[in-house]
């Protein structure tokens, strides 16, 4: 087979190749240059013909022909004085002895700054050369003329001091940051402006004036308006912010006893949802959305990490500067193709300007699982079982005898009654969680460095995961204008767990919570000498829990190096290339409990399916990603026109690689090598991926007086997932905003006691999708059809799935209006944003005739859309020193989803429960429409058509939607189901409130969904009908005639299978509050560190929730997911 | 100036760089080949893209569905409950258009055809190569394409009939059976006179379509379409073939040792390491399966008994083949005994469990404990289409059927009840044709039960009702001693002026504006 020359002849030359390489070289070009630029600046040879022009121009040419800088006194030194100069090829040192001699003047070098000074006493004889008028650079005297020592200290309104707080000299890129008493030095120009800034405080400009020693006190600024945004490709003062960007404060990540940011961010932003399938360690299980489901295929928004696409559960909570979430068009068209899900921006820690902060975060904590479905008592679970059966006209399963063996606990073994919770759930999990991060900078550069490890139990027994990921971002600067960036983080994941902790889908646990939840419980769970009772030869919880191993290795590697040059103060270019490389290995092994013999008869056990035989998988998965981005900053002021741009350049080179080996047969369960396997019955197989995106974008933005906002993007992006004519697209955006609080007619309301900033803002811009699988727009013949001959398999191939040349991105449009609101100096602040998000040519397989023997290709059809607001509220209480201080927020959103279009086609039935139909929600459910149970003869007679022959008083009743006498359970007209409502999550929120006194610090954090419906499938509601787990909701509510006619759940029958179909009988009311998380600090008042605060911390510790059957979060289905857990634990942050 | 004057040039160098690339501009890079399938520009030249597009039609043959499941929705059968509408509706007559079971055989007939026409209609663009290679797959893919449109003809009765490679925008009306039929009988005569089709295969090709397999079709669709004169002579043809004969061990010809033997003219073949499923999936749920298929008492009552009847065994002195086909209680079952009656303390107890049979009986036929105990996942005995057995009673009841009643209608009937481990008394000369017609008839349900032929016949009998009535599974004792017959109230309809042939998939109703419904069915 030659396939592979056929394959079409690759392209003679890789336009990405050539871009790195290119891009290195402009690198290498830039920093080469510089040095070289450094050695000749002091000695270069000048040549300058200036006939009577001031003597300032004769400085600035110097200064443009060189990196020298010029600093002196304007009021000691005439520079307008006008000179001639006439040199060739003289040395700098020369040049300024020609034009200094015979006057008062005379200079310093000190690196790259001449400082001019004024020799007051005498006329030096001659300048230049002479020891005494060239200073040496360390000696300071001469220096204090025009740089002066100036010390002070920073504090708060309450003269509390500040440590770190920055202070930079105006206009330079001089300063330093106060050290933990408040206190700092800097030596600055005698006519220097200070700029001193501390997060949650207004900046304040300070002129120096000749002072040597100044106390600066800083006003709180609770609004943050003041607050710098991370956008894409840049950051924006929050002032001139346009779009709908939330920012989340980082404090409620990084103190969250979370292991997982995803997590973390729940209930933070309005408008950002977070589904949570479990609690498994190392598992992610969650899924974000930005402003509702936009799209019929993949919702994820586009995270971003440091620029680069991540798994947010790849970053650490403790390395996290800043998170920001680009909601709608405005603000995400800046990356275009991914952006139609929303963006969220993370930016990690970057090394202080100066000084040294070490920090050391610890804890402790202990899961439990929460919320778990509550079991019913032994004694009630029996007895329905045995009605169930007595129901059917069968015999107890369990005697009186029995049961009262089973509740005394004696004779277990005779009288088993599995508690299967017990031999799966661990109490107590533990977790710890280890950081150590150092911060430093100074006159070369500046560094971040962290190291976290974490290390968490599972609550399923033999589940856990250790993780360690190591972060340094360093800032070199090779000279003022150019800074080199290195960005480095390493991450290490080791998942443990037994053979069934992950399932093929990648979901963890299932399998074990399956067989808790539907394996009957008259078995032995294990019996002394570790063998078991199998149940169909394999099911048996606690075997699953403990059996096998599964390990997951995960390694990920993301190298940045960039560089930010400044031209002038106003135009920066910045590059970057990065490399980002994850590997994922998982290894399976499943033990073979053949030819176990049972403890008390001894007779061998029936052993079948994945316990019959050990076997062990092998899969790896190598992502590599290769991307570069060029871009120029521009941003300039002029007078009261504020003017920014930005143009650039990114390409994206993705590939992707899956082998997956399996063998079978293994020597014993511990040899755990696959070349221990048997050879025979080995599987093989892999895949490779590769995408490239090649991108173009740019952003201007206009602002006059600080109150007219307005900004526009484009970015056209190339995809490779797309066929010739289709692969450019192109995405633009514009929006506006309005500071009314600004202008001058408001200045009587404005005066910072009331109001203090009102802002209006509105945009309209359109995002890509191209989250489509590859190659989708030609046809390929698949060679994996295959078949066999004789017991020889043979590779086969054919056309299965019909390419569409036509195809090309998803576009959502969205339109934004928001409202910024502040009341008493930002001690009361509003936020509202209202949005209208279309998603158009939706990419869906539009169904085509079954006839023509392929899968439909991919069209671009459908169309849905998003319309909701947010809104969200904060208060500071007034501060006082020592004092309570308190501040509440809280946030709430509602989106309505709707398909708009479908093409005429459909209903689509995406899986059992929901169906796809014009006018309806993409998560609409669908089911029989049950007004109750049959309770009376006259029920009966009102509902004759049944599911069953079978169904009787205290069973479902189905209405028989289309009037045919029979229930069919497809949708009418056709069948019987109708539309029952949908799972969308409505009116979520989250509130938040912290409070402090003196060294105490309380936060709590409530997140809840005020309206949400859930479908149950089989599991929860089987209970007897297959002696499945009972859950206690059914024990208390089963309909008996006789102990329980009001009973509100059907009457139990064993093989009842017509009362736990789909219908609206089962659609349950899942909204909830939870308690998310609280926490109790103290901060030590010590002399030995300069922070020292102790914390305890609960985690999802309470819920209210409008059922009791089951966890809210958990998304529908059989309730098969690993537990969501609770945890307390114990904190300790130290700041050395 | 020489500082802006360096960095300038080094940007203008870089954008022109940028800028100017290579040749292709900016869509060099973003066209990406795909590395684990071909383009199908370049498809299609070599005799071993040609096999290998063959090989892809073989595929969609049947498999456990359709032999050992199919029964389920017959009168001797059960298939299991599900959500979602499956066998289980259609054998209690609840057929639905949209039902996911149904739609998904028509949807893998129509792919298989789908592969079967890209190898014809390209098999031209081939140079050189074997002739008598190219012959012969052109020949197998005829054949499977003829097999697939006799199982839809035979399940849906009226059917498109496309023979190209269509475009993803075309439709195409129902064409009637007859059409179907008759094309099939022409391609299949075709195939036949051309012998391009050998007698049979060197051990790496077994299970390729053979020139028998070639004429058992023929044979099949036409007494499937009462052409008994065809039937006859197609059947004829086989057994003079000289090549084929009856598996002496009944059991072990539904288990590995029976594979690839003399009574076998064509297969669904498996392998591990290709093919596998999972061997005990329609079986007991003590041996790990779920019962996916249950025989009911329907198929019981066709047995008959070699000795007396004994009042407190209905099992005793019964004909071997149906304790070849069924677990029914005191059965020896893997390394126990198989109980699924309500007393039962394991898990074959009726309804136990999801897994556990729901009327008593399981599925014995298709099991072989020992090969598959150690890794039931890793089934792969094959799953016959078409065995000498049933040559020998369509040949036999072609001829009752044309009223040629002779001593090798005897001879054939007499072969299977007396092969050597069934032994059952052979039926005498003498017999009327209505006598002989009921024999056949009967024979064919207990020697071919569960290998997915009982709703075929029941179609073309035209007896559609006897799978009506209350369905019944097992015979056991009662509390009060008594022998009874499971059965939960619950009766099976059958509704003959539609339920002889399948609806069309709703799914294709929507999309299809030329297509036909069936008649009966609604939308």
């Amino acid at each position: 087979m030659e396939k592979s020359e056929r394959k079409g002849f690759s392209k003679p030359c890789s336009l990405n190749l050539r871009l790195s390489l290119k891009l290195t070289a402009l690198l290498l070009i830039i920093s080469v240059f510089y040095v070289e630029a450094n050695v000749y600046s002091q000695k270069d040879k000048l040549t300058l013909n200036l006939e009577r022009v001031e003597m300032k121009k004769v400085l600035e040419r110097i200064e443009s022909l060189t990196d020298l800088k010029f600093f002196y006194n304007n009021k000691k030194i005439d520079s307008e004085r006008l000179v001639s100069v006439k040199v060739t090829e003289k040395p700098v040192t020369e040049v300024l002895d020609i034009l200094f001699e015979g006057t008062a003047i005379y200079y310093t070098l000190r690196k790259k700054q001449v400082i001019l000074k004024l020799n007051d006493t005498e006329l030096p004889s001659k300048s230049g050369k002479d020891a005494s008028s060239i200073k040496d650079e360390t000696s300071n005297t001469d220096l204090e003329v025009v740089q002066q020592a100036i010390s002070g200290m920073v504090t708060d309104s309450n003269d509390v001091p500040l440590p770190g707080a920055n202070i930079v000299e105006k206009g330079t890129i001089n300063g330093t940051q106060t050290d933990f008493d408040g206190n700092f030095s800097l030596e600055v120009g005698d006519d220097a402006v200070l700029v001193v800034s501390y997060l949650g405080f207004m900046t304040k400009e300070v002129n120096v004036d000749g002072q040597s020693s100044i106390i600066i006190s800083l006003d709180e600024d609770a609004a943050g308006l003041d607050e710098v945004v991370v956008v894409g490709y840049g950051t924006q003062s929050r002032a001139k912010v346009t779009g709908a960007i939330s920012t989340i404060p980082t404090d409620e990540i990084t103190q969250r006893p979370v292991t997982s940011t995803a997590n973390a961010l729940q209930g933070q932003v309005p408008g950002l949802t977070v589904f949570n399938s479990g609690g498994a360690p190392g598992v992610e299980d969650t899924k974000i959305r930005i402003r509702g489901v936009g799209t019929l295929n993949n919702s994820n928004p586009l995270v971003l990490v440091d620029g680069i696409e991540q798994a947010l559960g790849t970053v650490e909570p403790q390395n996290i500067e800043s998170i920001s979430v680009l909601k709608d068009a405005a603000s995400a068209a800046i990356y275009g193709s991914r952006a139609a899900n929303g963006v969220i921006l993370v930016t990690t820690k970057r090394g202080a300007s100066t000084g040294v902060t070490l920090s050391y975060n610890t804890l402790f904590g202990f899961q439990q699982p929460s919320f778990f479905p509550e079991k019913a008592d032994d004694e009630a679970w029996m007895r329905l079982e045995n009605t169930a059966q007595v129901n059917a006209g069968a015999n107890p399963t369990y005697s009186e005898e029995y049961i009262a063996n089973v509740l005394a606990g004696t004779n277990p073994l005779q009288y088993p009654f599995a508690n299967w919770e017990e031999g799966i759930f661990r109490n107590g999990a533990l977790m710890n969680q280890q950081s150590f991060s150092i911060s430093s900078g100074g006159d070369i550069g500046k560094i971040f460095a962290s190291l976290n490890y974490n290390d968490t139990d599972g609550v399923i027994k033999n589940f856990n995961n250790k993780r360690t990921t190591m972060l340094v971002n360093a800032d070199l600067y090779a000279n003022d204008k150019l800074t080199f960036k290195v960005g480095l983080m390493y991450r290490n994941g080791d998942f443990t767990g037994p053979g069934h902790a992950i399932n093929s889908s990648g979901v963890a646990g299932q399998q074990i919570v399956q067989a808790l939840l539907h394996m009957n419980r008259n078995v032995v769970m294990e019996y002394p000498d570790g063998t078991y009772d199998l149940i169909s030869g394999q099911w048996n919880a606690a075997a699953m829990a403990s059996e096998g191993e599964t390990v997951r290795t995960q390694n990920d590697i993301v190298a940045q190096g960039g560089f930010d040059y400044v031209f002038n103060d106003a135009l920066t270019l910045k590059g970057n290339v990065t490399y980002k490389s994850n590997y994922q290995g998982t290894s399976t092994f499943m033990n073979s409990l053949a030819g176990m013999k049972n403890y008390l008869t001894g007779e061998p056990v029936t052993v079948s399916g994945w316990f019959a035989t050990n076997s062990l998988t092998e899969a790896t998965i190598t992502e590599k990603e290769l991307s570069q981005r060029l871009y120029l900053d521009y941003n300039k002021s002029f007078g009261s026109h504020d003017l920014g741009a930005l143009l650039g350049y990114e390409e994206i080179h993705y590939n992707y690689k899956n082998v997956s080996a399996t063998r079978q047969g293994f020597f014993n369960n511990d040899l755990r090598d696959l070349n221990a396997g048997g050879a025979d019955n080995q599987q093989i197989s892999g895949y490779r991926e590769e995408w490239r995106l090649r991108s173009f974008f740019g952003r201007l933005n206009y602002s006059f007086d600080d109150r007219y906002l307005i900004q526009a993007n484009l970015r056209i992006d190339g995809s490779s997932r797309f066929g010739d004519g289709n692969r450019y697209g192109f995405f633009p955006s514009v929006s506006a905003g309005w500071n009314i609080s600004n202008e001058p007619f408001m200045e009587k309301f404005s005066d910072g006691t009331f109001l203090s900033n009102l802002k209006l803002r509105g945009s309209w811009g359109q995002l890509g999708n191209q989250n489509i699988g590859l190659n989708k727009f030609r046809n390929t013949y698949n060679l994996n059809e295959g078949y066999q001959f004789g017991g020889t398999p043979v590779s086969g191939s054919a056309v299965t799935q019909a390419g569409n040349p036509d195809i090309t991105w998803e576009t959502a449009t969205i339109t934004n209006i928001g409202l910024d609101v502040s009341f008493m100096q930002d001690r009361l602040e509003f936020v509202a944003e209202y949005f209208w998000k279309y998603t158009d040519d939706i990419l869906l397989q539009l169904p085509i005739s079954s006839t023509i023997g392929v899968e439909a290709p991919v069209q671009n059809a459908a169309a849905v859309s998003n319309n909701g607001y947010e809104l969200s509220l904060t208060y500071h209480g007034a501060y006082k020193e020592n004092g309570f201080n308190y501040s509440i927020g809280a946030n709430f959103t509602d989106v309505i989803n709707k398909i708009e279009d479908l093409n005429g086609a459909g209903p689509y039935f995406p899986d059992g429960f929901t169906v796809w139909q014009e006018g309806y929600s993409i998560n609409t459910l669908r089911g029989l429409d049950s007004p109750g149970l049959y309770r009376t003869q006259a029920d009966l007679d009102q509902y004759p058509a049944r599911l069953s022959s079978l169904a009787g008083i205290g069973n479902i009743i189905y209405k028989d939607v289309n009037n045919d006498g029979v229930i069919s359970q497809s949708l009418a007209p056709g069948g019987d189901q109708i539309i029952i409502g949908n799972e969308d999550p409505r009116y979520e929120f989250g509130i938040r409130a912290n409070a402090s006194y003196k060294g105490f610090d309380f936060s709590m954090f409530w997140q809840g969904v005020g309206k949400q419906y859930h479908t149950l499938d089989g599991a929860l509601v089987e209970g007897p009908a297959y002696q499945n787990f009972i859950p206690k909701e059914m024990t208390d509510n089963a309909y008996d005639p006789v102990t329980n006619p009001n009973g509100t759940w059907p009457i139990a029958r064993a093989g009842n299978n017509w009362d736990i179909v789909k219908s609206s009988f089962w659609l349950i009311d899942t909204k909830y509050i939870r308690l998310k998380n609280f926490q109790i600090g103290y901060t030590i008042d010590q002399d030995v560190f300069s922070n020292f605060r102790i914390y305890v911390s609960g985690e999802n510790m309470m819920t209210f929730s409008a059922q009791k059957l089951f966890d809210p979060e958990t998304p529908r289905g059989r309730s098969q997911f690993f537990p969501q857990t609770k945890t307390m634990s114990l904190g300790l942050n130290i700041v050395f | 100036m020489k500082r802006y004057n360096n960095i300038k040039g080094i940007l203008f160098f870089a954008a022109v760089a940028f800028l100017s690339g290579c040749s292709e501009g900016f869509d060099e890079g973003l066209d990406i080949e795909p590395t684990g399938a071909v383009s199908e520009t370049t498809y299609w030249s070599t005799v071993e893209d040609a096999e290998l597009a063959v090989n892809a039609v073989y595929a969609e043959l049947d498999g456990t569905q359709m032999v050992m499941a199919l029964d389920g929705v017959t009168d001797i059968g059960y298939h299991s409950y599900s959500n979602v509408p499956t066998f289980n509706d259609v054998r209690f007559g609840e057929i639905d258009p949209s039902n996911g079971t149904i739609t998904g055989i028509w949807n893998r007939y129509y792919i298989g055809i789908r592969k079967a026409n890209d190898v014809i209609a390209n098999i031209d663009k081939v140079v050189g190569g074997d002739q008598d290679m190219i012959a012969r797959i052109t020949a197998e893919a005829r054949f499977l394409r003829a097999y697939y449109y006799t199982q839809l003809s035979s399940l849906w009765c009226n059917v498109p009939l496309i023979t190209e490679v269509l475009d993803i925008n075309d439709q195409r009306p129902t064409n009637s059976k007859e059409e179907i039929v008759s094309y099939v009988i022409d391609e299949l005569d075709d195939i036949i006179n051309s012998n391009a089709l050998p007698l049979s295969y060197s051990a790496d090709d077994v299970g390729r379509v053979t020139q028998g397999a070639a004429l058992t079709l023929k044979a099949r669709v036409a007494i499937r379409n009462s052409n008994f004169t065809v039937a006859r002579d197609a059947a004829k043809a086989v057994m003079d073939l000289n090549i084929y004969g009856l598996y002496p061990n009944y059991e072990e010809l539904f288990q590995v040792v029976g594979q690839n033997s003399q009574e076998v003219i064509f297969d669904r073949q498996f392998t591990v390491g290709g093919n596998t499923y999972n061997a005990f999936g329609y079986s007991a749920a003590s041996l790990g399966g779920g019962s996916g298929v249950e025989p009911m008492n329907g198929l019981f009552e066709k047995y008959e008994y070699t000795g007396p009847i004994n009042p407190d065994d209905p099992f005793e002195n019964i004909d071997p083949r149906w304790n070849y086909i069924v677990y029914y209680t005191g059965q020896p079952i893997g390394t126990d005994t198989y109980n699924s009656w309500p007393t039962s303390t394991t898990p074959d107890k009726t309804n136990s469990s999801e897994f556990a049979t729901v009327n008593g009986y399981n599925l014995k036929k298709w099991v072989d404990y020992e090969s598959f105990a150690a890794n039931s996942n890793l089934g792969d005995i094959n799953m016959i289409l078409m065995r000498y057995a049933d040559v020998l009673l369509m040949y036999a009841e072609s001829k009752i059927e044309l009223n040629e009643i002779d001593t090798s209608v005897y001879a054939a009937i007499n072969a299977i009840r007396q092969r050597p481990t069934v032994d059952m008394p052979e039926i005498t000369e003498g017999k009327s044709q209505a006598e002989l017609r009921e024999i056949v008839r009967d024979e064919r349900a207990r020697e071919l039960a569960f290998e997915g032929l009982r709703l075929f016949d029941i179609n073309r009998w035209q007896i559609g009702e006897v799978k009506a009535g209350l369905v019944q599974g097992m015979h056991y004792k009662n509390e009060s001693g008594q022998w009874v017959i499971l059965d939960y109230g619950r009766v099976a309809t059958f509704n003959e002026n539609r339920d002889y042939c399948w609806p069309v998939p709703q799914a294709e109703m929507d999309i299809n504006d030329v297509i036909t419904q069936n008649q009966g069915y609604t939308n």
